[in-house]
C-alpha cells in the first residue's frame, strides 16, 4: 500500500500504542490534521493484544528488519536534505522485548504430521485411538461443553533483576533458535511417548492435540501489557466524557484472590462491605476493624487525625495500629492498597482509597476489563481519531526527520517511501527512538501468558476475570496475575480430552516461573490423564501454550530534541491506565494549550445534520422533522449499575 | 454477547437491536448508501467520510421492530487499516464494491478474510454491488457476482445504486428480515 499521502499536516505521529493514540483522538476532536502511522501490520504497539499465531510470529521476531542505519550506525545517504538542514534517523526501539519464548505443551498427532517427521516409525494402537477421539470433537459440539481454558496474564510487580542469560541469543527472540528450540521438545515428547507407552494411554483423552489447539488460534486475544481499568480512572471517565466507550465492551474483575503464606489454596479477598459481612476468613471482630479502617481510607483526608502520627511510618505499620490481624493487614496492603511493606501510610492511604473509590461503581469489583483485550483500547481511540478526520496507515513509518539547523526545528518527516511529509509537530511512541537521543531503561518486567485448562481457583459462579496478587515470599519477588475467563472474549470456549503427554524441556527457569508455578501448582508437565477426581476442588489447572518475555521500558530524553518533537512512555508496569492519560493530556495541552482535552462527541443522531458537516450540501440536505436533527438535548451519562456494594 | 457498555440504551423503542457494519474500497459509495438508507438523501459531492461514526434507523420487520445501527468505515479502508474494534459484535457485514471497477470487486477476497478473521463466525454477510445506475460502465458481471456471494457464504448479492434510490432499503431490508429470524429462532441464532 505504496499509496502517496498528503505532505503536510499539523501534527504526525509514529506508533499506535495507547498515549500515541489517546493524544491522535483527542488532536483530531480539536480539527487538527493528523496523520498517524505504524510501522506494523497491527494497532497498539507494546499496547497490542494479540492471537495465537501472531503472538508466536511476534515472539519470533518482534522486529522488522527495516532499518535506516548501516551496520556501523551511520545513516544511510540517500536521503536528500539542502544545507541548512540536517535529517535524523528514527530507529526501532529494540530493547523492549527480550528473552521471548513460547512452548504448546500439547501433543501433535502423529498421523496429521509433516512428511519429513511422519517417517519416524510411531504408531501403534493407542496412538491411533488418540487420533479417533480428537477427530470425535468438533468445534460445534465443543462450544456447549462445560471445560473451559483459561487464558491468564502474569505480571511480575518487581523490577527485574538482569539476568545473566540476556546475550544468550537462544531466548533472546531469535526466530531460528526458538523454532528450532521447539522442534526439539517437539521429537524429545515424541520419543519420550513412545517410550512411556502403557495403560494409561487407553483413558479416554482429555486434551486436546495440539492442532486441534492450533485450529482455535483466532479466537484468543493476548495481551502484552495486561492492564485493568479503575472503574473511577481516568481512563474509564475518558471513555465516558469523550464517547469512546461506544466502540468497547467491558467485563468485570469479578474477584480478587491472593495466596497467604503457608496456604495451599488462593483465598477471595474481601473488598467491599457485602464481602467483609460474607467473607468466612475474617472474625466478627475483624469485620468490624476491617470496616472502620474502609469508612477512614473513603476519605481519609477528613481525619487527618486518625493517622497523624504515622506520617513519617510505614502503612503497614499503620495497618497494625488498627489492630488488623496479619491475614487482614496482608488483604489490605497486597490486594487492596497493592503497594508494598515499605509503602508510606499516605500512600497507602491514597491507594487504597482510589480502589474504595472505583468499587462498586460497575457491579461489586473496583475494576474493569475490555472484552477482547488491552488491544482494543488504542483502537477505539484511532477509529475516533479517524472518525474526526485523522489519516490512518499502517506498515507506514518515519525512517527519520529532517530539522531546521537554524530554528532547531523538526520540519518533515520523511516515510520510508521516501516521501517528505511536513508537519508542525511530530510524536514517537515508545517504539520509535530519535537517533542519538539520550535514552535510559528505566524499568524492566517479566511477564508470561499462560493457556490453562481451568480456572486457578474453582467457584460456584462462572468468573470472567480474577486478578491473583501473590507477595513477595521466601525471596521470590511479588506477582500480580490476571486471568480472563472465556467470556472475556480473550480465549475459546473448548471440551479438552486428556492425552498422555510428558515434556522433557529444561530451559532456563527465570526466577518467577518458579514462583508462580509454585503458587498456583502450574506445572507443563502435569498433562497427564486423569483417573477420577477431575471435578474436585483440588484440580490443578494444567498449561496448555505458555509463552515469557522481559519487556523493558525506555525513556528517551526530550531535553536534546527539537522542542516539537515529542516522545511517549511504555505501558510500564503499573496496574492501570491513570499514568497512561496524564502523559496523553499533557501532550496534548502542550500541543494545543487550553482547548478542551477529548470533549463529548456528538452522537449519531446529531451527527447528519450537524451544521458543519452539511454546509457545502445544502441544496441537497435538510433536515426533515421526522429524524429530529437538532432536537438533541444533552444528557448526563449515568452509570450503568449503581453502587451496589456500597 | 461480549460484555457490557458504557452508553446507554433506550431499549423502549425496538424489539431486536442489531450492529451492522460497510467494508469495501473507498470510493464504492459506501457512506452513500447509508445517507441514502437513512435519510433517503443523495450526496452529490462528498469526497471522504468524516465525521460519521454510525447511524441508526429502525424498520418494520413481520411486526417487529428492528432497530439497525449501522456503521461506516470512518475512512479507514483507504489504507486498509480498519481497526479490529470495528469488526467486533457485528450482527450482519454489508460487503460493497463499485459495478464499475473491476478492482474493487477483486479486493472484496480481502474484505472477505478480514471479516472471516475478525467478526463472530456466524455472521451475516450480503454482498452489493453499487452504482448500477451506471451500467453502460459496467465492468463486473451480475452472475459472476452471485457466484462469488455464495463462495462466500453471503445471504445474497443485490445490486444497489444510491443515487437512484434502487434496491438501498430492500438490501437493508434482506439482512434485517434474516437478522431477525436467525434471533427469533433458537435453533437458528445457535
Amino acid at each position: 500500500m505504496n499509496e502517496a499521502l498528503p505532505d503536510d499536516f499539523d501534527v504526525i505521529i509514529i506508533g499506535t500504542g495507547l498515549p500515541a493514540a489517546v493524544v491522535s483522538g483527542a488532536l483530531s476532536r480539536v480539527d487538527k490534521k493528523v496523520l498517524h502511522l505504524d510501522r506494523n501490520d497491527y494497532y497498539g504497539g507494546s499496547w497490542s493484544s494479540f492471537n495465537i499465531k501472531s503472538v508466536e510470529t511476534f515472539l519470533q521476531n518482534p522486529y522488522d528488519s527495516a532499518e535506516y542505519l548501516n551496520k556501523d550506525g551511520e545513516e544511510t545517504s540517500n536521503i536528500e536534505v539542502s544545507e541548512d538542514e540536517e535529517f535524523v534517523p528514527i530507529l526501532q526501539n529494540k530493547n523492549f522485548i527480550t528473552k521471548a519464548e513460547y512452548s504448546c505443551y500439547l501433543k501433535r498427532s502423529e498421523k496429521n504430521e509433516e512428511p519429513a517427521q511422519s517417517s519416524s516409525p510411531c504408531v501403534d494402537t493407542c496412538q491411533s485411538d488418540v487420533v479417533e477421539q480428537s477427530c470425535a470433537s468438533k468445534p460445534d459440539d465443543s462450544l456447549k461443553s462445560g471445560e473451559t481454558p483459561i487464558s491468564e496474564e502474569v505480571q511480575k510487580r518487581e523490577e527485574s533483576p538482569k539476568v545473566e542469560n540476556c546475550n544468550d541469543p537462544a531466548t533472546q527472540g531469535d526466530g531460528d533458535s526458538v523454532e528450532k528450540e521447539k522442534e526439539l521438545t517437539q521429537e524429545l515428547d515424541k520419543a519420550k511417548t513412545k517410550e512411556k507407552v502403557d495403560v494409561s494411554e487407553v483413558v479416554k483423552p482429555r486434551f486436546p492435540l495440539s492442532e486441534d489447539f492450533y485450529k482455535q488460534w483466532r479466537h484468543y486475544n493476548l495481551d502484552l501489557s495486561p492492564k485493568v481499568m479503575f472503574s473511577r480512572g481516568l481512563l474509564v471517565e475518558l471513555l465516558i466524557q469523550s464517547n469512546v466507550s461506544r466502540y468497547l465492551e467491558f467485563r468485570n474483575v469479578t474477584r480478587t484472590l491472593t495466596f497467604l503464606d503457608g496456604s495451599k489454596e488462593l483465598q477471595r479477598v474481601p473488598c467491599s462491605r457485602a464481602d467483609v459481612f460474607s467473607s468466612k476468613f475474617v472474625s466478627v471482630v475483624e469485620k468490624r476493624i476491617l470496616m472502620r479502617l474502609f469508612t477512614l481510607c473513603a476519605n481519609y483526608k477528613d481525619h487527618e487525625q486518625e493517622y497523624q502520627n504515622f506520617r513519617e511510618k510505614t502503612f503497614i505499620e499503620f495497618l497494625a495500629s488498627r489492630r488488623l490481624s496479619l491475614k487482614a493487614q496482608h488483604f489490605v496492603l497486597y490486594s487492596i492498597a497493592m503497594v508494598s511493606e515499605t509503602t508510606s501510610t499516605l500512600d497507602g492511604l491514597a491507594a487504597t482509597h482510589k480502589f474504595l473509590h472505583s468499587l462498586g461503581r460497575y457491579g461489586n469489583s473496583a475494576f474493569l476489563w475490555p472484552s477482547y483485550g488491552v488491544g482494543e483500547i488504542p483502537q477505539a481511540f484511532c477509529r475516533f481519531s479517524a472518525v474526526f478526520g485523522g489519516t490512518f496507515c499502517l506498515r507506514r513509518y518515519a525512517v527519520g526527520f529532517i530539522k531546521d539547523k537554524t530554528t532547531g526545528r523538526c520540519t518533515a518527516i520523511v516515510d520510508n517511501t521516501g516521501q517528505k511529509i511536513r508537519c508542525g509537530t511530530l510524536i514517537l511512541d515508545d517504539l520509535n527512538l530519535p537517533h542519538g537521543a539520550n535514552t535510559t531503561s528505566t524499568s524492566s518486567v517479566d511477564r508470561a501468558i499462560y493457556v490453562i485448562d481451568s480456572t486457578v481457583s474453582k467457584s460456584d459462579a462462572e468468573q470472567e476475570v480474577s486478578l491473583v496478587t501473590i507477595p513477595p515470599m521466601c525471596d521470590n519477588p511479588a506477582v500480580r496475575l490476571i486471568e480472563a475467563g472465556p467470556l472475556c472474549c480473550v480465549c475459546p470456549k473448548n471440551n479438552y480430552y486428556c492425552t498422555k503427554k510428558n515434556c522433557e524441556k529444561q530451559p532456563k527457569k527465570l526466577p518467577f516461573k518458579k514462583n508462580v508455578k509454585n503458587c498456583l501448582n502450574l506445572d507443563e508437565t502435569n498433562i497427564k490423564p486423569e483417573v477420577g477426581g477431575e471435578d474436585s476442588q483440588s484440580r490443578k489447572p494444567v498449561i496448555l501454550w505458555s509463552c515469557h518475555f522481559t519487556m523493558t521500558d525506555t525513556n528517551t530524553d526530550n531535553s536534546t530534541l527539537p522542542p516539537n518533537v515529542i516522545t511517549l512512555q511504555g505501558p510500564r508496569m503499573d496496574l492501570g491506565f491513570d499514568r497512561a492519560m496524564n502523559e496523553a493530556r499533557e501532550v496534548f495541552l502542550r500541543i494545543c494549550p487550553g482547548e478542551d482535552f477529548l470533549p463529548r462527541a456528538p452522537d449519531p443522531e446529531e451527527i447528519v445534520f450537524d451544521e458543519g458537516y452539511n454546509t457545502e450540501n445544502n441544496d441537497t440536505i435538510s433536515p426533515t422533522p421526522e429524524d429530529g436533527g437538532g432536537d438533541y438535548v444533552e444528557e448526563e451519562e449515568e452509570d450503568l449499575n449503581e453502587p451496589a456494594a456500597e | 454477547k461480549a460484555g457490557f457498555t458504557m452508553n446507554k440504551e433506550d431499549n423502549e423503542n425496538y424489539d431486536f437491536l442489531f450492529k451492522i457494519i460497510l467494508i469495501g474500497d473507498p470510493g464504492v459509495g459506501k457512506t452513500c448508501i447509508v445517507q441514502r438508507f437513512k435519510s433517503g438523501l443523495w450526496l452529490e459531492s462528498q469526497s471522504s467520510t468524516i465525521g460519521v461514526d454510525f447511524c441508526m434507523k429502525s424498520c418494520h420487520v413481520d411486526g417487529k421492530i428492528v432497530k439497525l445501527q449501522i456503521w461506516d468505515t470512518a475512512g479507514q479502508e483507504r489504507f486498509r487499516t480498519i481497526t479490529q474494534t470495528y469488526y467486533r459484535s457485528a450482527n450482519g457485514v454489508l460487503c460493497a464494491f463499485d459495478i464499475t471497477s473491476e478492482s474493487s470487486f477483486y479486493n472484496l477476497t480481502q474484505w472477505m478474510e478480514d471479516v472471516s478473521k475478525y467478526c463472530a463466525g456466524d455472521v451475516l454477510k450480503l454482498l452489493i454491488g453499487n452504482k448500477s445506475d451506471k451500467s453502460s460502465e459496467r465492468v463486473v458481471d451480475a452472475e459472476e457476482a452471485s457466484n462469488a456471494a455464495s463462495n462466500w457464504g453471503a445471504l445474497d448479492y443485490v445490486e444497489t445504486s444510491a443515487k437512484d434510490n434502487s434496491n438501498v432499503d430492500k438490501a437493508f431490508t434482506k439482512i434485517a428480515t434474516e437478522l431477525l429470524h436467525k434471533h427469533s429462532n433458537p435453533h437458528l441464532a445457535q
